[in-house]
């Protein structure tokens, strides 16, 4: 839905750029924010994904609304926990968009996104180290929806009347669907094997767990 | 299970080979193949069809108390309707033929791309050649029927032949430079030699018009004179119409001497001349003459033939056979010593015909139009034209690599389906999903964007948008407006671009605009005009705000487009 107008929202003057991204980088922080000390190849692993899957979001703008981003971060909050795909979300908006272009947008399609791996964390996706493959599927469909619902609303303002916002989503339904479809094509290919490699990635729980485990073996 | 799997990538690939027996024997005509055809119901098509600025525009004519309104249609040349245009006051036979001027400037004024129309009720309309408005229009006297003959350019005027006489026109505003009396005439076309004009009428007798309107005349007494006066060097070539035959003759326009240099059939038809040969038709005959040194008879044909003929595939002349059988006579001239029979040509609409074809080459592109009493235009193309050549050489490497690649998937995909491996199945048959709807995207946005605004009714006309600041000429054309902060520039006069971003660039080149666009997923995104950025530019296409982007609005052939920096 959003974008469909072949418009963005306000591009933003220097200053506002600047506030956006101290704002974003500042929830980022808070995100990745712990106490825990944590491994350098996870890290490295970790923005490997994230500019991995922001150039994947550039190499594939010539395509309708396929947007790679939503089924990872569905992934990355279904196996990393809502901060981490919160923080994934930010971090690849913000490095794809420096690209294909920044402006208010970047922080409606954060928002959606961020809020696509909360869903992720919450869905139950990983059991017992096994991807629930048709809830994936029907998440996928969903966030395609929940995502542009999102970003579509960036077009509110004060001479936006709700008519006029019902017309322009139903004047997206055709981007939703490719959305959509292309969120369920990339889960069947490269969900199992995306959600392999995030697996590497210790959890919350796993560095928690280490953690103290560090922490007695010292105390003896 | 493995054979079923074979025998459906059999029957896939087969699927994938050129359908030619589905799509029977195609209709030719001297390698050019049917492209297109309309059907204009009950109405004659008795005036040749004509190709102008990449437009086919044809002339009906009524044909019963009935039938449909005379009119003139105009499509684009894959046969898309653009326009059309009734008169109900048109009496019988509209055959006037139409005229195509380009914009031009003279004494009296300029004046844009026209299409010049004389009706049988007397009316003279300048038309809009990519709306069917009018620019201008004029009365003439019409004693049952008006207009019937072939109007003249000249330079900055139209020269009409009127049912009572002639009439010189200004192109530019329509304004009557003279207007003379003559004898009552009928497809009593107008030609000029030297600085005169001269037309014939039902008594038999030739006018001679000169630039100031002054008149003289003679009477030849060869019968009726019913088509423009033929220039042949300095002589003109008139073919009487007696009542049981025809007399063919050379008059010298200085003194109306005439001889005559055949006899021939009856009702002639109008007779026309390529590099010094000369080819008259008429109910019995089909002529040649060589006026290249003098004017001497060549050879004939037997041929009924009363309309129009045309030239055809550089050497050839076509011509419309005017009986209930119908059909239509290709002939050959070799060289200047022979006329030869080449074929009868038949269709399925064949009957009465009096109008001659339209052949032209555009870009590479041979193109013949053909239409006759039936009320049926059929335009046959060269399939394989230069430009086409090029750009299929182009691009269907790309499409036949991608139909390829989308065939082995579709058999993949059905291959594991029936080892029941639905997963597999399934994943390809996603992949086949999403590459169809990216090739069908494009069309299914700008579809569905402009289904949302019709329901919705959220367009105005442009006579609600116009600016009376606009020249007239930009009425009933493509306008582009482009909205700064401290000024607005505008372009108009765009004729058949089909979306916003086309029509964008190219009042932006008019301009001399820089446009600055990137590529974004759900199409191109304008990003600055002039280097002028803003908060970004937003569209609105007939003061509806557009929401999809300009690559995907789909535009009207009178649409506002108008810019607005944020």
């Amino acid at each position: 839905m959003f974008q469909a107008t072949g418009i963005h929202g306000p591009v933003l003057g220097s200053l506002g750029s600047l506030v956006l991204d101290i704002v974003l980088l500042s929830v980022v922080f808070w995100t990745l924010l712990s106490s825990t000390k944590r491994r350098t190849t996870d890290i490295l692993l970790f923005v490997s994904i994230i500019a991995a899957v922001s150039l994947l979001r550039v190499a594939m703008t010539p395509l309708p609304n396929i947007q790679p981003v939503t089924v990872a971060a569905l992934l990355v909050g279904a196996q990393l926990g809502a901060k981490r795909g919160v923080s994934f979300a930010i971090l690849v908006t913000m490095i794809s968009n420096f690209i294909i272009g920044n402006g208010i947008w970047t922080l409606y399609q954060a928002l959606g996104w961020s809020l696509v791996a909360i869903v992720g964390a919450n869905a139950k996706l990983v059991i017992s180290g096994q991807l629930n493959f048709k809830r994936l599927f029907l998440l996928s469909v969903f966030s395609a929806f929940l995502f542009d619902l999102v970003v579509s609303l960036s077009i509110i303002d004060g001479s936006t009347g709700l008519q006029q916002f019902i017309i322009y989503l139903v004047n997206g339904i055709p981007y939703d669907l490719m959305h959509a479809l292309g969120n369920l094509t990339l889960a069947a290919w490269f969900g199992s094997w995306f959600s392999n490699v995030l697996q590497h990635q210790p959890t919350l729980e796993e560095i928690e767990i280490s953690v103290v485990e560090g922490y007695v073996i010292e105390s003896q | 299970m493995r054979y079923g799997a074979f025998a459906l990538f059999i029957l896939i690939f087969l699927s994938s080979l050129p359908n030619v027996s589905a799509q029977g024997q195609p209709s030719t005509i001297q390698g050019l193949d049917l492209d297109w055809e309309y059907d204009f119901g009950e109405a004659y098509i008795s005036t040749k069809p004509l190709i102008a600025n990449n437009t086919l525009f044809v002339r009906t004519s009524i044909s019963s108390q009935n039938s449909n309104p005379a009119g003139i249609y105009a499509f684009d040349l894959d046969g898309e309707l653009m326009w059309s245009k009734a008169n109900v006051n048109s009496t019988f036979n509209d055959m006037s033929p139409i005229a195509y001027v380009e914009q031009g400037q003279g004494d009296c004024g300029a004046w844009p791309d026209m299409l010049l129309v004389g009706w049988s009720d007397g009316t003279v309309e300048a038309l809009h050649p990519g709306t069917g408005s009018v620019f201008w229009h004029e009365e003439t006297e019409a004693v049952t029927w008006g207009i019937t003959g072939s109007m003249l350019v000249d330079l900055d005027q139209l020269i009409v032949p009127t049912r009572k006489g002639l009439t010189n026109y200004c192109l530019s505003n329509g304004s009557a430079n003279f207007e003379v009396q003559t004898g009552l005439g009928w497809r009593n076309g107008v030609s000029k030699l030297g600085d005169e004009y001269f037309l014939g009428d039902e008594a038999g007798i030739l006018w001679r018009v000169n630039k100031d309107g002054n008149l003289s005349s003679h009477f030849l007494d060869i019968g009726k004179i019913r088509h423009a006066p033929l220039v042949v060097g300095d002589m003109l070539l008139v073919h009487g119409q007696g009542l049981t035959e025809s007399k063919i003759a050379l008059v010298d326009p200085t003194d109306f001497s005439i001889e005559i240099i055949s006899n021939s059939g009856p009702s002639p038809g109008i007779p026309i001349e390529s590099n010094g040969i000369i080819i008259t038709t008429d109910s019995h005959f089909v002529k040649m003459f060589d006026c290249s040194t003098i004017c001497q008879f060549v050879d004939q044909s037997s041929f009924v033939s009363n309309g129009e003929s045309s030239l055809v595939f550089d050497d050839m002349i076509m011509l419309p056979r005017n009986t209930v059988e119908g059909g239509w006579g290709i002939f050959s001239v070799n060289g200047s010593s022979e006329l030869s029979f080449s074929e009868l040509f038949t269709t399925q609409y064949d009957w009465y015909g009096t109008a001659g074809p339209e052949y032209q080459i555009v870009a590479g592109r041979e193109i013949l139009a053909i239409g006759n009493d039936n009320g049926n235009l059929q335009v046959f193309t060269s399939p394989n034209h230069e430009t086409s050549i090029e750009k299929s050489i182009e691009t269907s490497y790309i499409y036949q690599i991608l139909t390829f690649i989308l065939f082995i998937f579709i058999a993949t995909s059905g291959i594991q389906f029936l080892r029941e491996n639905y997963k597999s199945a399934f994943k390809y048959f996603l992949v086949i999903l999403v590459i169809l709807s990216t090739f069908a995207f494009n069309d299914i946005a700008s579809f569905w964007s402009s289904y949302i605004s019709e329901i919705n009714n959220e367009t105005q006309s442009q006579e609600s948008l116009w600016d009376e600041n606009w020249p007239d000429e930009w009425l009933g054309t493509q306008i582009v407006i482009f909205e700064f902060d401290n000024q607005t520039l505008t372009s108009g006069g765009h004729l058949n671009f089909d979306n916003a971003l086309e029509l964008t660039y190219k009042a932006a080149e008019e301009l001399t605009v820089t446009v600055e666009d990137s590529d974004t997923s759900i199409g191109k995104y304008v990003e600055s005009f002039n280097g002028v950025r803003g908060e970004g530019w937003i569209f609105s296409v007939d003061g509806s705000e557009a929401m999809i982007s300009a690559e995907y609005a789909e535009i009207n052939s009178d649409s506002i487009v108008h810019w607005k920096i944020v």
